[in-house]
């Protein structure tokens, strides 16, 4: 720990020293070596995930309601296991918004997988159907992006959460909610884990009353 | 269905990770990035065989292949 803040505080000092001097290379070095004790000291710890879904979210979020759904939720919340993409919702918008929301994420590097035509892009959002954004010319890590389609994810949207350990400001659909669709919906072995994984960490938020109300729901609209 | 040694494991993390919150993420992030960084030096290493790029095409899908063109 003292060798941490010894050499925190001599990187300061070069880097302030490179940059009254105006030498680049060395001052380019040693941000990267401030940056790498940063890191080190737990300050900034995103993940790739976390990176990709916060600069997702940063767009989104003046355009439209969203929540980060399923997946995510439990990886963000620290069950380690892969995935390729991240769900997300977004409120029910007309064209003129999603053409605006779409154009927002390309002027910030992201590119639609199935088109780079925003009006039909948009016809498969308003057809229920998902669709796939990444950072231009990096086909991983991916946002599958849907529109709400019923009172299920108009639900999902209205009891929208934070969730404090994943340490990101992100909207996401509640546990309660994550653990009814996994257990009553999704049900393959990987989602039941995730449900038991969600049970474990947020155990003091579990609200049985509500995951059976959810699950009626789900049945109601979903199976 | 996995066996019950699985579960237990992940039972076991999602303590650690509740009783640790400054701990986990550090080991979850390493974990996390290593999937990615090595899924991306795979397709690099694609890309540069024979119809590789038109593999990378056709694993992910990709219809708007603008939006990609170092597969071009």
């Amino acid at each position: 720990m003292e060798d941490d803040v010894l050499e925190f505080g001599v990187c300061v000092f070069s880097w302030m020293i490179g940059f009254m001097g105006s030498e680049k290379p060395k001052r380019l070095f040693n941000l990267g070596r401030f940056v790498i004790i940063m890191n080190r000291r737990g300050i900034d710890d995103k993940n790739i995930l976390d990176r990709f879904c916060i600069d997702f979210c940063g767009v989104i979020e003046k355009h439209c309601e969203y929540i980060v759904v399923s997946g995510f939720v439990v990886i963000a919340s620290g069950r380690t296991r892969g995935t390729e993409d991240i769900d997300i919702i977004i409120e029910r918008i007309g064209k003129d918004r999603f053409v605006k929301l779409h154009n927002a994420l390309t002027k910030k590097g992201f590119v639609c997988i199935q088109s780079d035509d925003p009006e039909e892009i948009y016809g498969y959002v308003k057809d229920k159907l998902s669709v796939r954004y990444t950072y231009e010319d990096k086909p991983l890590p991916e946002i599958e992006l849907k529109m709400s389609k019923d009172e299920l994810d108009e639900y999902q949207l209205k009891t929208k959460t934070k969730l404090p350990l994943t340490g990101l400001d992100i909207w996401f659909s509640s546990v309660n909610m994550n653990i009814a669709f996994k257990e009553e919906l999704l049900k393959t072995d990987k989602d039941i884990e995730d449900a038991k994984y969600l049970r474990t960490v947020y155990d003091e938020e579990i609200d049985e009353k509500e995951i059976n109300k959810i699950k009626a729901m789900i049945r109601r609209y979903r199976l | 269905m996995r066996d019950a040694s699985h579960e237990d494991q992940i039972r076991r993390w999602a303590l650690f990770v509740k009783d640790h919150p400054d701990k986990w993420k550090r080991i979850h992030t390493e974990f996390i990035n290593a999937q990615f960084e090595k899924a991306e030096q795979i397709y690099h290493k694609l890309a540069q065989t024979k119809k590789g790029k038109e593999k990378i095409i056709k694993i992910f899908n990709i219809r708007n292949t603008k939006g990609y063109p170092s597969l071009l």
